[in-house]
């Protein structure tokens, strides 16, 4: 008789199962805790940096503490992240104090902070993944995105990570500062055998915290960014798959990509149905792209995931979505109406106009493909 | 005596129980035990300490199982247990 499985694929079998179990019960089972705002880094298209700034809202206990409720109510997968989870001061008594708690916990990191401690540290404790934005392939790259020249540095530390057994994931945002480096981060994560994802869609600033200048000069374009987005899309996959994917997004049957698109008006991604967003300042929103309304340490943990499951079964989207032809690989979700228009019913236009675009490049594509004798 | 080790915490999530490896055992499991309900409650047991024949016990009183299937079930389970060293 088998008494006991043993899970450690996070994204299919028991996972997906509790996941889909916590989103009919209302389970807060995935959490995020935004430790700080601070980094080390200055990207200009970053949501959450606050440049300059030294406070931390809140304390080592007061994480440790709402880490204790939302664990009573369910939380298993706990995401830490920032700004740079790394910089604070306390982060190993915060990580050690969650980890006993039996969460199972990844890593938001740009990966330049790894000191030997640290190092000791995430050895000795492994989180369940690391999560590591990757901005550039050389350090000119670096400089010009993030105001510090430390691809080696980063390099270096997410293959140390890969050596010692810890689950990496690279994530890879595209601005026009480093959209010239599309191929060459791919290479680099094939090369020591890391999955890598891209994004070229930014969402606009919705938690504006502080104004930066560079911010706009970093924007692509609609047009720019889907062109990335195809770019990264065809260098990743093999060329039968890049050429049937387009053929899939031709035609509107399922892409990969479905979370993020309304069905009959509904939030379909599981922020608000079993996972929560927690800032720096312990404001919880259903997904850390919209600002968050409810305070946790005034209001307590049950309080808010009650008020945040509430905002979200409130929440419909564009009715236009709902009968695109597009929306089996397109981006919408709440976050990026609320971003590009301030409430959640209403069509982003940047996002609409990518979408368009990558559907007009797999077009040429689709044709491309049959002239290559791929069908 | 029968005691669950300080390596793994017992997770209820909803109806489900889960053993989740904590410091130095994440090393070596990298990801979580489900349970059945049987073993859930041996787990709940062994987490405070329990003697086999009190196992046995909350076992046929809480299950539709006879006492030798029982025994032979705890006996199993321990065995599972104490190879991965979680007691
Ligand atoms: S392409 Fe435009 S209309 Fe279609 S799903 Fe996306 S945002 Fe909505
Ligand atoms: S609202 Fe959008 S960005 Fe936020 S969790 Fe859902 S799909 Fe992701």
């Amino acid at each position: 008789m088998n008494f006991m499985g043993y899970n450690t694929d996070r994204e299919n079998g028991y996972f997906q199962y509790l996941h889909n179990k916590s989103c009919s019960s209302g389970i807060p089972f995935s959490g995020t805790f935004e430790l700080t705002s601070r980094c080390n880094f200055n990207c200009s298209m970053c949501y959450v940096h606050s440049a300059g700034c030294s406070k931390e809202y809140l304390s080592a206990d007061d994480w440790k503490n709402i880490a204790g409720k939302a664990a009573e109510h369910g939380m298993l997968e706990l995401l830490l992240t920032g700004g740079e989870p790394l910089i604070r001061d306390d982060f190993d008594k915060i990580y050690l104090s969650l980890i006993e708690m039996g969460l199972v916990i990844s890593l938001n990191t740009n990966a330049s902070l790894l000191t030997e401690e640290k190092k000791k540290l995430l050895a000795e404790y492994p989180p369940a993944r690391m999560n590591i934005s990757l901005y550039g392939a050389d350090n000119k790259t670096y400089e010009n995105m993030c105001g510090v020249p430390a691809f080696d540095t980063v390099s270096e530390n997410i293959i140390w990570l890969k050596n010692e057994g810890i689950p990496v994931k690279i994530n890879s945002t595209v601005t026009s500062k480093n959209c010239r480096d599309i191929e060459k981060t791919i290479d680099f994560a094939k090369k020591i055998d890391v999955p890598i994802k891209n994004t070229t869609y930014i969402f606009p600033r919705s938690r504006e915290y502080h104004s930066d200048k560079n911010y706009f000069d970093a924007l692509l374009t609609a047009k720019e960014s889907a062109q990335c987005r195809m770019r990264f899309l065809e260098y990743s996959k093999t060329r039968g798959e890049f050429y049937d994917l387009c053929r899939r997004m031709t035609s509107g049957i399922e892409t990969e990509n479905v979370h993020a698109c309304s069905e009959d008006g509904l939030m379909k991604c599981r922020a608000g149905k079993d996972s929560f967003w927690i800032d720096f300042s312990g404001k919880m929103s259903f997904c850390g792209l919209v600002p968050g309304k409810f305070d946790v340490l005034s209001l307590g943990f049950e309080k808010c995931w009650e008020s945040v499951k509430n905002q979200c079964r409130a929440i419909r989207l564009p009715s236009e979505c709902d009968s695109c032809p597009d929306k089996s690989f397109c981006g919408v979700c709440a976050a990026s109406c609320f971003c590009e228009k301030g409430v959640f019913d209403k069509v982003p236009d940047y996002m609409c106009e990518m979408t368009k675009t990558m559907k007009k490049i797999a077009c040429d594509y689709s044709i491309m493909s049959e002239g290559d004798g791929i069908v | 005596m029968f005691k669950l080790k300080k390596t793994v915490v017992v997770r209820k999530i909803g109806d489900d129980y889960i053993l989740v490896p904590v410091g130095k055992s994440s090393k070596d499991y990298k990801g979580v035990f489900s349970l059945t309900p049987v073993a859930a409650l041996i787990i709940d047991m062994l987490n405070i300490g329990a003697q086999k024949e009190e196992l046995v016990n909350s076992v046929t009183n809480e299950f539709d199982i006879d006492e030798t299937t029982a025994l032979k079930d705890v006996e199993i389970f321990l065995e599972r247990l104490s190879e991965i060293d979680l007691i």
